[in-house]
Parts: C-alpha cells; sequence; structure tokens
C-alpha cells in the first residue's frame, strides 16, 4: 500500500539511553512530589492509605515504564536519510509523521550540543525553512558534523528560490 | 546600489513618544477606568500621587526611548539602533524586505505623520519587522523610495523591468493600473456577511457592565418594580436588540477597516489601500506571494461571495487583515482578478474538478468532527451534574440532542474537502473549519510536506496529507484529512522537486 519505502538512516544507538538517562532526571522530581502530595494528603485522612499506596505505585509504574520503555520505541521508528533532492524523515510510534523538505527551501542548519548530549557524544541536526525548523534529535558528533555539512552544500547548489 | 543615496541616520517625529504613551495607555484602560469608578474616596490623594508619578516616569522613559531610536540606510542595509538600557542593533539587507506598509490612524494624523511598517523575510519570528510609527510624509516618502530602489535594484538585476516610482505622498492609492475597488454596496453586504459579531457582542456588554457600575442601584430597583418583569418576551426582546446592535456594530466596524479599498497593480507590485479613520496601504512584490486563500464564510457562500488573502513571507498573523488581497469579491470573479494581478494561482475554481476523500473516511468526518466533542462535552457535564446536589445527572446528556446536527456539520466538512494538481502545476487543497477555504499554491512553494498517520488511520489506510509554505507567522500550513494512504503517499511525491521534474513546473521566477 505505501508506495516510499521509509527512509534508511537510524539515529544513532546511544541516544536511547541518553534519553533514559534524560527522562529519568525529568520523572524522578515528578514522582516526587507526587508521592509527598499523596502522603500528605494520608497523613491528614483527606484520602484512605490504601488509595494512597494504590496511587503512588500506579505512578511509579508508570513513570518506570515510561522512562524504560519509550526511548526504545521512540528510537525504533526514528528514521532519516539525506537525499540529493530532499530531506526525508519518519518518525513515531502511534502517529507515524514522515516529513520531506526540499533541499532548495532549506535556509541554515545548524548543530546542537545539550550538556547531556556532550557526555555522549551525540548532536542533534536542526534545519531552518522559511516555514520553520526540523531536527533529527540524536547522531553520533561526527555523524552530525557531517550530516550538516551535506545539507549545507545540498542547500546552497540548489538554491532556486 | 548608489551609496550617495543613502538616508543618514535619522530620528522619528517626536509625536512618536504621544503615539507610545497612548499605547501604553490603551492596554491599562480597562484597569484605568475601574479604579476611576470604584476609587476610594479617603485614598483619593494617595492614588493621584502615585497614579501621577507613575505617568511622569511613563512618559519620561518613552521620550528617552525616542532619543535613543534612529534608522538610517547605508551599505545596502536598513540599519536600526534603539533601546535605552539594553542597546539594540537591527541590520536588514534591502533584498531581504518583502514589503513595505504604510499606515495613518486618526491620531497620526492630528501631528501630520504617518506608520511604516517594513516585513522581512524572517518569517515573523517575534520582532523582525521593523516598525516606524511617527515618520513626516517627507522622511516616509524618502525611505520608501530608498527601499523601493534596492528592491528594484535587485528586480533588475534579475531581468525585471525597472518601475519608474511613482509619487507616494499621499495614502490614497496611485500610479499603477486600478485592478478592482471595493463598491459602497459590496462593503455594506460585506460587513453585513462578515463573523465580527463576536466582537461587537464584546463591545456592548463591556458598555452594559460600564452602564451597570455607573447607575445607581435604585434606577435597577425602580425598573424591577415598575417594568415588565422577567418575562420570556422581554428575554426575546432584550436578545433581538443585542443581536441587531452587534450586527450594526459589526457592519460599521467592517465600513471603518474596508472603506475605499482598492486593489492596484504597478508592475510586478500590488498596491491594497483601504480604511476610512485607520488609513492603510501595503505594497506586495507579487513574485513573494507564496499562496492564495479563498475563504467563503458561512454566511458569504450561500450568495457566492468570498474573501481572498496572500499568504507571503513577510506576512504574519498580527491583524485580520494582514495579507488580505480583496475583503468580498463573487466568487466567480476570483480567478480573473488573480489573472489581472499577475499572480500564478489564477485557478478557475468552478471550473477545477477536485479529487474527493474516499468514502470510507465520511464516517471519520461525521463522529471526529461533529458528535465526538459534543459526547465529551456530555460526559463533563454529567461528571458536573453528579456532583451538583439538586440537578439529576442526566441533564448533562442535553448535548447529546446537538450531535445529528453535528454529524451532518462533519459530513459537510468531508464533502467539502479536495485537491487538484492540475497541469500547469498548480495545487489546489480545498477543506472547511467553519469558513470554506481553498488554497491555491504550486508544488515549488511548498517548505515542507508531511504524512502523518494515527493508529486508527493506519487501520483504514486513510492518511492526513500537511504541507507549508513560507508565511510570516503560524499561517500558511494546511492539510488535507482522511486521504487514501496511498493517494497521499503519491501526492507526497508528486509536489516534492523529483516528483514535478518534466511536468512544466522547472520554470525559475
Amino acid at each position: 500500500m505505501v508506495t516510499r519505502p521509509p527512509p534508511r538512516e537510524r539515529l544513532d544507538p546511544r541516544a536511547r539511553t541518553l534519553w533514559r538517562l534524560s527522562g529519568t532526571l525529568q520523572t524522578v522530581p515528578l514522582v516526587l512530589a507526587v508521592g509527598v502530595g499523596v502522603g500528605v494528603l494520608a497523613w491528614f485522612d483527606v484520602v484512605s492509605l490504601p488509595v494512597a499506596v494504590v496511587a503512588v505505585v500506579a505512578g511509579l509504574v508508570l513513570a518506570v515504564a515510561g522512562v524504560a520503555v519509550v526511548p526504545d520505541l521512540v528510537w525504533r521508528h526514528w528514521r532519516y536519510e539525506i537525499g540529493e533532492a530532499e530531506v526525508d524523515l519518519q518518525h513515531g510510534w502511534l502517529t507515524v509523521t514522515r516529513t520531506l523538505v526540499p533541499m532548495a527551501r532549506i535556509q541554515h542548519v545548524d548543530t546542537r550540543r545539550g550538556p547531556l548530549q556532550r557526555r555522549f557524544g551525540l548532536a542533534s541536526v536542526v534545519f531552518y525553512t522559511a516555514a520553520g525548523a526540523s531536527e533529527i534529535p540524536a547522531l553520533a558528533d561526527h555523524v552530525a558534523d557531517e550530516t550538516r555539512d551535506r545539507i549545507a552544500v545540498l542547500a546552497n547548489t540548489r538554491d532556486d528560490l | 546600489m548608489a551609496d550617495g543615496f543613502d538616508v543618514p541616520p535619522r530620528r522619528q517625529h517626536p509625536a512618536w513618544i504621544v503615539l507610545s504613551v497612548v499605547r501604553s495607555l490603551r492596554a491599562f484602560a480597562l484597569p484605568l477606568v475601574i479604579l476611576l469608578f470604584t476609587g476610594g474616596r479617603e485614598g483619593e490623594a494617595w492614588f493621584l500621587a502615585v497614579g501621577g508619578g507613575l505617568a511622569a516616569v511613563g512618559v519620561a522613559s518613552r521620550a528617552l526611548a525616542w532619543w535613543q531610536f534612529r534608522y538610517e540606510v547605508t551599505g545596502g542595509e536598513l540599519r536600526v539602533r534603539s533601546g535605552v538600557l539594553a542597546r539594540q542593533e537591527r541590520f536588514v539587507p534591502l533584498e531581504r524586505i518583502q514589503a513595505v506598509d504604510v499606515g495613518e490612524t486618526p491620531l497620526q494624523r492630528v501631528f501630520g505623520v504617518v506608520g511604516l511598517k517594513i516585513e522581512t523575510a524572517a518569517g515573523g519570528a517575534a520582532g523582525s519587522d521593523v516598525t516606524l510609527e511617527a515618520l513626516t510624509r517627507a522622511d516616509a516618502d524618502a525611505l520608501r523610495a530608498r527601499l523601493g530602489a534596492g528592491r528594484r535594484g535587485v528586480a533588475a538585476a534579475s531581468g525585471a523591468v525597472a518601475q519608474p516610482e511613482a509619487a507616494v505622498t499621499g495614502l490614497r492609492a496611485d500610479g499603477g493600473e486600478l485592478l478592482r475597488r471595493l463598491s459602497m454596496g459590496e462593503l455594506v453586504a460585506a460587513g453585513a456577511t462578515s463573523g465580527r459579531i463576536g466582537p461587537a457582542l464584546a463591545v456592548i456588554s463591556f458598555g452594559f457592565q460600564l452602564v451597570d457600575d455607573v447607575v445607581p442601584d435604585w434606577f435597577w430597583e425602580r425598573v424591577a418594580m415598575e417594568g415588565p418583569g422577567l418575562s420570556l418576551r422581554g428575554i426575546v426582546t432584550a436578545a433581538a436588540i443585542i443581536a441587531t446592535a452587534a450586527w450594526l456594530l459589526a457592519v460599521g466596524s467592517t465600513v471603518l477597516t474596508y472603506g475605499g479599498f482598492e486593489l492596484r497593480r504597478d508592475g510586478d507590485r500590488l498596491q491594497v489601500s483601504y480604511g476610512l479613520l485607520d488609513r492603510r496601504r501595503s505594497t506586495i512584490p507579487s513574485g513573494r506571494v507564496q499562496a492564495v486563500t479563498v475563504a467563503e464564510g458561512l454566511l458569504r457562500q450561500p450568495f457566492g461571495r468570498a474573501t481572498v488573502r496572500v499568504e507571503s513571507a513577510g506576512y504574519g498573523k498580527d491583524t485580520a487583515e494582514s495579507g488580505i488581497l480583496f475583503p468580498f469579491l463573487r466568487r466567480a470573479e476570483v480567478s480573473e482578478l488573480l489573472r489581472r494581478a499577475g499572480l500564478d494561482f489564477a485557478v478557475p475554481l468552478d471550473a477545477t474538478p477536485l479529487a474527493p476523500l474516499p468514502d470510507r473516511a465520511r464516517r471519520r468526518y461525521a463522529v471526529q468532527r461533529g458528535a465526538l466533542s459534543l459526547v465529551w462535552l456530555a460526559g463533563v457535564l454529567v461528571a458536573v451534574a453528579a456532583v451538583v446536589p439538586r440537578a439529576p445527572w442526566w441533564w448533562g446528556l442535553a448535548p447529546l440532542a446537538l450531535v445529528p446536527f453535528a454529524a451532518l456539520y462533519g459530513v459537510l466538512c468531508f464533502r467539502d474537502s479536495g485537491w487538484a494538481l492540475d497541469e500547469a502545476g498548480r495545487f489546489v487543497v480545498r477543506g472547511r473549519a467553519v469558513a470554506r477555504v481553498t488554497t491555491i499554491t504550486a508544488p515549488r512553494r511548498l517548505q515542507r510536506r508531511e504524512v502523518v498517520r494515527g493508529p486508527l488511520q493506519r487501520r483504514a489506510h486513510l492518511a492526513t496529507l500537511r504541507a507549508a509554505v513560507a508565511s510570516g507567522g503560524g499561517g500558511g500550513h494546511f492539510a488535507l484529512v482522511h486521504l487514501d494512504e496511498g493517494e497521499a503517499f503519491g501526492l507526497l511525491g508528486r509536489l516534492g522537486p523529483d516528483g514535478r521534474r518534466g511536468t512544466g513546473d522547472g520554470r525559475r521566477t
């Protein structure tokens, strides 16, 4: 049914570990806050103890599942390909999004490294058109640099605006 | 580009201070009015002192800002320096300027100044446009001539014929060929069918609140005692009066906004000028137009009338009027007007057959667009009613009565959706939110194309095609929801640089 084969390249495998770590860093304070909140409510008998325990455990299970499983799913469904004429992206597990950006429309391209990304030797490639930016989120440093340069060269030679 | 034609560093007219103070006052209008009416008697002196002090500081800071703001044209750039504490310098290359708008509000008229808004190609990122709010006409003309010369220099270099600069002293359109003027009858009809009743209602309700605050309570009590009481007829009459007033306000505001609307063509530039109180005039280079949208509002569609807008890299969605090409036009006239305007998008609307969505999308439209939101609403209301004492929970089911209408609306959305890709390489997409909107663009104008498939869509082999053209602000996006999956991917390819090779769309501008 689908006429177009998916893009070939995958993100760097270390992206999964990176996302697990950043997910944990974001989730832990949240889980703690919820735990403390429910604890206070239980202490003052606003909710009964079993309800509180169930709520905290459910929250914990959800958080762990999210941090452990989601990065893997995201990584497995992220594909990209830098073609001669277009950048081809596909991502999403439940909702699958296929994006095509013509080289001729790309105005400039950046690599970005956040503090965590630097630890892992990873970088994002971000490219801008007159209708907004798109991102390839986690590539190995040298791959990101090559990708950025390749997009920059192709975007320049195909400039017919 | 001749450097001898530079504009030396200049300040704006001092009237800028007044305009800027008035603008900030407008933002505080509501709190001020409330304070004036409710301000305690005993605290009055204190209140006035603090208010006066704040006002003095405000005016002084505006004056400083005026003193620090300077613009100049040099080295092929417009340079603007501003900021009192944090100095800011903005350099805009002249060839990056997308459009120059001139405007004049009644207050600006008092001081004999005009406002200039310079739209840049920075995609509408906040603060990417340069606004000069108070220029004397002479300064505005000099700057416009210089900016226009920059643009023509570029145009001439790419082989276009240079146009002689028309005199730009007035805000009335001048120079070029008059394409279409909005007649008085059309103006009133536009107001009568505009969707502006909402804002008008807000104005009226604010007026009522004000009256309520000012009129003493004993008056209302007397009215309640001697008046006809709260009868059904009274309510209906009041509602009718309010609705009529809102409608008249809507007509009035449309007449003020679009009065004297003219569309002119001057070579490869389009000029739009309109407004009775706030006189505005914008210049759009026709080569920069990315897409044309034709919107047929609910009240206008039955009469075959539509609003035509252009999507241009410079224009954001800052006001309802931005990018307007013609506010009220017979649908049958649209393509002829676009052709005479020299735009590539002159698709005959009624003679272009649109490919419909697959039949299996109909049910989805009926459910998702129409009925589902009502079911959610009913769910929430049932929950609320269950909590509120003495309200039976089934009261919450009331919205379900509207489900058939919602489903009908969904089916209408389905029937109005469609697309076409003609031999001349023009891509037409039609859809409906409230108004029926037809977007006309060219594949080479598309900045990004997407096929999105949700889990339910994948099971039914349906997909949503989304595309975006260059646009200031959030505009320029359009979508076809629930296309056949194969068709969506086919279109995704055909709209790309590889797909359209050899289809006659290889020409460059």
